[in-house]
């Protein structure tokens, strides 16, 4: 993943970055030293890599964090995306004033199970939220109309039933294009079996369940109308 | 924990249904054994016949009856290396 080239660059994700740009990526991109060393460094790696992680973990504390602010700061349109991705889609929608594009409510009826994990009918409530950031305002000085319309980012919120806590996930443009939160969150679920009957949420983990007729297939995303009639718990 | 391998499945009473490293785990437990096939890190196969239980330190219980069933997580798109990639919590 990285090489030393000269004593002041490294190469990120294939890109030739300074010493102050790398660090500062990695430093936010991993939510910790240990992390770092376990995604960059690994114990099987090189003698030098290893000094190379020890000189990273004594400097962990001093190396600046890495904000919106300071990303619109660099002048280098693919080094800003690369702070752009380490950042994060909740920071980058919460900083810099989306536009909504489509707000749904699905509500329907669902199940829950109690104490003794018999299950309970209950009415589920969820709201989507389908945002963009317009490629111009990101990277104001691409050249193109079509290159500023390619950079546009698109993300659906939405908000876990149980802790009530937010989430933002990145869609693609060509979904978030459809306007249509729904179509957003559905996309997010990706199955690899035909005519499920049904689906559960936990968090981020989906099951499936598999119909009589359900056969192996290649995988492929939900869309709005099938999550809406398959999505029967969340927690 | 039980374990016996035949065609790729095995069975046991207790599973944690994502990798290692996520610090808050779903796991599947029950009395009776249950049926897995690990496809991939994030894609498992479940065979349930009793009533089982997925719990987590912050959602909510799921209870799955008896059936087969695909686990898999939910995916994210990243607009700026153009990948997609599956989301661990």
């Amino acid at each position: 993943m990285i090489a030393t080239e000269t004593i002041k660059h490294y190469y990120v994700e294939n890109m030739k970055v300074s010493e102050e740009a790398a660090k500062m990526y990695w430093k936010r991109l991993h939510k910790d030293y240990d992390n770092f060393y376990n995604a960059v460094i690994g114990e099987s790696a090189h003698p030098e890599m290893q000094m190379f992680g020890n000189l990273i973990k004594q400097e962990w504390d001093s190396i600046p964090h890495l904000t919106v602010q300071k990303a619109f700061e660099e002048k280098n349109i693919e080094v800003r995306r690369l702070y752009f991705r380490a950042i994060g889609v909740a920071e980058m929608f919460q900083e810099l004033e989306p536009t909504l594009i489509d707000k749904q409510v699905l509500e329907k009826e669902g199940i829950t199970w109690d104490a003794e994990n018999n299950p309970v009918a209950t009415k589920m409530r969820d709201e989507y939220e389908l945002y963009e950031i317009q490629g111009a305002k990101l990277f104001p000085e691409e050249k193109t109309s079509w290159r500023t319309a390619n950079a546009t980012v698109f993300a659906v919120r939405c908000w876990c039933s149980t802790t009530g806590r937010e989430y933002w996930i990145y869609v693609p443009r060509n979904i978030g294009e459809r306007k249509d939160a729904l179509e957003a969150i559905a996309w997010t679920v990706q199955l690899d079996i035909t005519n499920p009957e049904y689906i559960y949420r936990q968090g981020d983990v989906i099951l499936a369940k598999h119909s009589a007729s359900s056969q192996s297939c290649r995988p492929y995303h939900l869309e709005a109308k099938d999550y809406v009639k398959l999505l029967k718990a969340e927690s | 924990m039980i374990d016996n391998h035949t065609n790729g499945w095995s069975s046991t009473t207790k599973l944690q249904l994502t990798p290692g490293g996520e610090p808050q785990k779903h796991i599947m437990s029950s009395d009776k054994p249950f049926g897995y096939k690990q496809k991939t890190d994030q894609s498992i196969d479940l065979i349930v016949k009793n009533p089982t239980a997925i719990t987590h330190d912050e959602h909510g219980t799921i209870v799955l009856e008896s059936g087969t069933y695909s686990k898999t997580n939910q995916m994210e798109f990243d607009p700026f290396n153009n990948t997609v990639s599956y989301i661990f919590d």
